[in-house]
């Protein structure tokens, strides 16, 4: 979760994904995202990772193996305890699903971000419309469903039980983006008087997800 | 208090123990009390209970029905600075006093082998005027309306006395100093053989007044005099101050001292050191004298004697109408006091008050101007330093803060979040264990 606790970021990177990978108990390593980047960046494009923790562990060790120059190195990373609450995050059917290039999501955000700090996203039988009204003007940007036979990629599909209109913090939007980069495609799902969800499909059924409180009340 | 101590057995009061029951069990459950009465009381001297003529709290008294009543005034160190008494008996005096001493308490004493007391306080019995005591008793409590009647003193007291052991006793040891108490603040009239009374509170200020004036013979406690009558009628020394400057930035001039009286009321007052050490040497360079300006004594002689007697009488008169006479007394004599025909007249005094408050706002008011043009002076130099100092260590925590969270959620900090309900508020707790994955 985020410091003021409106949004929070899931990531589920399955069993399958690893190989190998053993896991003799269920545990949760509390592990400082600052530091995980600084080691990560100590890793090459090609390197293998192994991720390991001992039972009842203080730190997590990390290895990167290079299998063209038989490099290996080795870090351990500091635990910390993590007092957040865990939140479980029930499965919800949600009454609009938007899939989309992320990279569109993308550049939608960055624009309307640019007149404005929330969006207000509908999505109807039409199509799906994301519009703000800033100091300088309003904008928006309209979405429908879309084909594209030789790139799959491109296909924009809306499912909608109900239509659906919220409203969230863009610069939350924004940052969600950063992870286009790990998927061509985003799925948002809406609900009315839920959090949005924003999902990055990674390879087999694990996947980055990202919640977003939706802004209730008087602002647009 | 060892000065207090040797006058304690060598001054001509004797030493007493409070009660003899105590001194004679030799060991001392709680320490004993120890008080210096006044030599050769005789010995129907009594210790009573009486009500204090300020507030009518009872208080202890000693009441000798020749030497007139006392109260006891306590003598005690301050806390922080503990010490104790040693008695001891008279060693130079021979023999002989310590035997009297022995014979006296009818056994050998404690105190006739020395006696170390831990608490170093005593009471010490001052003389009291009895007419204090009967003044709330004589005196009615609100302005009487019309002319008072002539009574007969046992009429007068006959109430009084009849639920109070401790007053009869005086009524009946002492009623010659009781008619002569009465007599000072009572008018009087000879009714056959018996004298009536009526109370006169014209008499009872007269009196009060002559008791001022005897103060004022002895004069004032130094702290007391310090704080009541030079503090009061000292001249604000800021505005002398300003006047030094300008006068820096004039000329050496011998007449400066003109310059420095502000309203002219009477010359000599507004001085304070500097500017009397100006005028001693009107030769030397007033720049000098300006240095020397953070001198802020004042030299007595600098108000009119005749004021500070003034304000000497008025400190004593209000002292003894506050700790001596019921409230509502003390109003009514006040107010007399204001009068014309009152015994003396405080209008100067009150007049040259007034003028000294004005002048001290106004000292004041300039003071605040002046602080306000140098806002930086050099103390501020100090405090800015520090104040730098401490920004600088606020920013560096704040760095090593920040070292720790990325540059998106420090941005993510400045988000509007208003209307977003909290993730809690969507998604329940997970149970106990950890999350999943």
């Amino acid at each position: 979760m985020d410091n003021s606790h409106v949004a929070l970021v899931s990531m589920m990177l399955k069993a399958e994904m690893f190989s190998p990978y053993r896991c003799d108990r269920n545990i949760a390593l509390g592990i400082n995202l600052n530091s995980l980047t600084k080691v990560l960046r100590a890793a090459q494009n090609e390197d293998i990772l192994t991720l390991k923790a001992e039972d009842a562990p203080d730190v997590v060790n990390l290895v990167f193996e290079s299998s063209e120059t038989d490099r290996l190195s080795e870090y351990d990373i500091k635990l910390m305890d993590i007092d957040q609450e865990h939140l479980g995050i029930p499965d919800t059917e949600y009454a609009a699903t938007i899939e989309m290039p992320s990279a569109e999501f993308q550049r939608i955000c960055r624009d309307l971000m640019a007149m404005s700090e929330s969006v207000s996203i509908e999505a109807s039988k039409d199509g799906v419309r994301f519009a703000c009204q800033g100091d300088i003007g309003s904008g928006s940007v309209t979405l429908r469903q879309h084909k594209n036979i030789d790139k799959p990629d491109q296909d924009v599909t809306i499912n909608l039980s109900e239509p659906v209109s919220l409203t969230f913090s863009l610069k939350y939007l924004v940052n969600f983006c950063k992870a286009s980069g790990l998927s061509s495609r985003v799925k948002l799902c809406l609900s009315q008087e839920v959090p949005l969800l924003v999902e990055y499909g990674l390879s087999g059924s694990s996947y980055l997800r990202f919640y977003l409180a939706p802004k209730i009340g008087d602002d647009e | 208090m060892a000065i207090a101590t040797r006058s304690g057995v060598n001054s001509p009061v004797k030493n007493h123990s409070k009660d003899t029951s105590t001194a004679e069990s030799n060991t001392q459950r709680e320490p004993l009390r120890h008080f210096i009465l006044p030599r050769d009381i005789s010995d129907s001297s009594r210790f009573l209970l009486l009500s204090h003529p300020r507030d009518s709290t009872v208080e202890r008294f000693l009441f000798c029905p020749e030497r007139g009543l006392f109260q006891f005034t306590k003598v005690h160190t301050p806390s922080i600075d503990p010490r104790s008494l040693l008695f001891s008996p008279a060693g130079c005096d021979g023999p002989d006093s310590a035997k009297t001493l022995d014979d006296n308490n009818r056994a050998e004493q404690p105190v006739s082998r020395g006696y170390i007391s831990k608490s170093a306080g005593f009471f010490v019995a001052t003389p009291f005027d009895l007419a204090f005591i009967l003044l709330p008793l004589v005196m009615p409590a609100k302005a009487p309306s019309g002319k008072m009647l002539f009574q007969p003193i046992d009429d007068i007291f006959e109430q009084h006395i009849q639920g109070d052991k401790h007053l009869r006793y005086i009524y009946t040891h002492g009623r010659s100093m009781i008619e002569e108490a009465m007599s000072s603040f009572c008018d009087t009239l000879e009714a056959g053989d018996e004298q009536m009374y009526r109370p006169n509170e014209e008499k009872t200020l007269r009196m009060i007044m002559q008791k001022v004036d005897k103060t004022m013979q002895k004069g004032l406690p130094g702290s007391l005099e310090e704080k009541f009558v030079t503090r009061a009628l000292e001249t604000p020394v800021m505005s002398v101050k300003r006047e030094d400057t300008i006068m820096s930035t004039v000329s050496i001039t011998p007449t400066n001292s003109g310059l420095a009286t502000p309203d002219g009321e009477s010359p000599s007052e507004s001085f304070d050191s500097q500017s009397t050490a100006a005028s001693s040497a009107p030769s030397t360079i007033l720049s000098e004298v300006s240095t020397a300006s953070s001198v802020s004594t004042v030299i007595p002689e600098a108000v009119p004697q005749a004021l500070r007697d003034l304000k000497k009488r008025k400190t004593v008169l209000d002292f003894i109408l506050a700790s001596y006479l019921p409230a509502s007394l003390a109003d009514r004599l006040r107010k007399r006091v204001l009068e014309k025909d009152s015994p003396v007249n405080f209008t100067p005094l009150e007049e040259h008050l007034s003028s000294l408050a004005e002048m001290r706002a106004q000292a004041l008011a300039s003071r605040s101007i002046g602080d306000f043009s140098r806002k930086r002076g050099p103390d501020d130099e100090e405090i800015s330093d520090l104040r730098a100092e401490k920004k600088r260590k606020q920013e560096e925590e704040d760095k090593k803060k920040n070292l720790g969270e990325s540059r998106g959620v420090r941005d993510l900090k400045k988000v509007n979040v208003t209307g977003m309900k909290k993730m809690s508020d969507f998604f329940a707790k997970k149970p106990v264990a950890k999350a999943k994955g």
